[in-house]
């Protein structure tokens, strides 16, 4: 009989060993961990992104109503200002959707909601102050 | 080379789950391969802890890749490759020899080969780069040429130590020993 063949077919039929079940709490132990570590950092990232909102919005209260630079001529909110805020919500919508997918916890998206909610009332026009024509 | 696995359609559902974080879709896949892998691993190194330890990193990897991993390619060749790379590199690390001519692969004494009449002898027996070497190539399908150039070394020397490890495993087959 040609030996080469029967070596490897005598290779192929050794038993396998058997897995230990530790392998899978190891394995499942570092998943949980790396999770976790993930979890913690979008949630740091999420806060990070609602602070820096918070300064954005408020900003326009911090400055001198009179000359509310958010405001055209005709009263409405300026094209490059409604940009801003365009673009704001994407990123907003885009981070919620990531958290929604990796199943984020309510407390860490519920901030992006607040966040979401300010934005838009930012988009509705504000109305032209009214001038005394006297 | 083997011939390419067929893709399945689960498995890839399962993968795209555990992309998205699913445990019980990661659970699955582990279940899926993980005897395979760490009987690989075993076969590769010789040693029960290493072939846990291999077999941990080989899935922690896949973990780390999910997201780059294709789901409409079988994942039991990536998992073997990326166990077969992690014994060799086990293998290089431990046995600084390798880099060294060929013959120290073989070296002057014998454990007792009285002992350990089955085949899972005879391929312990062997010297851990030729047993390694002569599993890549006789089971999983490794070129001399691929063995070469993960080894670092010529495919001549992959073909010497795999004929001298298969010859003597019909040496021991042709004078009784093993089964």
């Amino acid at each position: 009989m040609n030996e080469a063949p029967r070596i490897h077919e005598q290779l192929r039929a050794l038993p396998e060993p058997e897995l230990p079940a530790a392998i899978w709490q190891r394995v499942d132990s570092r998943r949980r961990q790396r999770i976790r570590r993930r979890k913690m950092g979008a949630g740091i990232a999420a806060l990070a992104m609602v602070a820096v909102m918070t300064v954005t919005l408020l900003s326009p209260i911090t400055t001198a109503p009179e000359r509310d630079p958010h405001l055209s001529l005709a009263g409405q909110p300026r094209a490059s200002s409604m940009r801003d805020v365009h673009e704001q919500l994407e990123a907003l919508d885009r981070a919620l959707q990531t958290a929604y997918d990796r199943g984020a916890s309510d407390a860490e998206i519920a901030p992006m909601w607040v966040a979401r909610n300010a934005l838009l009332g930012n988009l509705r026009p504000r109305q032209p102050t009214q001038k005394n024509r006297t | 080379m083997q011939a390419a696995p067929e893709i399945n359609p689960e498995e890839a559902a399962l993968l795209r789950k555990a992309r998205w974080g699913d445990h019980d879709a990661f659970a699955r896949l582990y279940q899926a391969h993980a005897k395979a892998i760490h009987a690989l691993a075993y076969r590769l190194t010789g040693n029960a802890a290493a072939a846990e330890d291999i077999t941990q990193e080989t899935f922690l990897k896949m973990l780390g890749f999910l997201s780059g991993l294709r789901s409409d390619a079988p994942l039991r060749p990536w998992l073997k490759r990326v166990a077969a790379n992690a014994a060799i590199d086990r293998l290089r690390r431990e046995q600084r020899f390798v880099s060294a001519a060929d013959d120290d692969a073989w070296p002057d004494t014998w454990p007792d080969q009285s002992q350990n009449l089955e085949m899972m002898g005879m391929l312990q027996r062997l010297p851990p780069l030729a047993r390694t070497l002569v599993w890549l190539h006789e089971m999983e399908g490794w070129s001399h040429p691929e063995l070469a150039q993960r080894f670092g070394h010529s495919p001549s020397w992959s073909k010497s130590i795999v004929s001298r490890a298969l010859a003597k495993l019909r040496d021991e087959i042709g004078t009784g020993v093993g089964p």
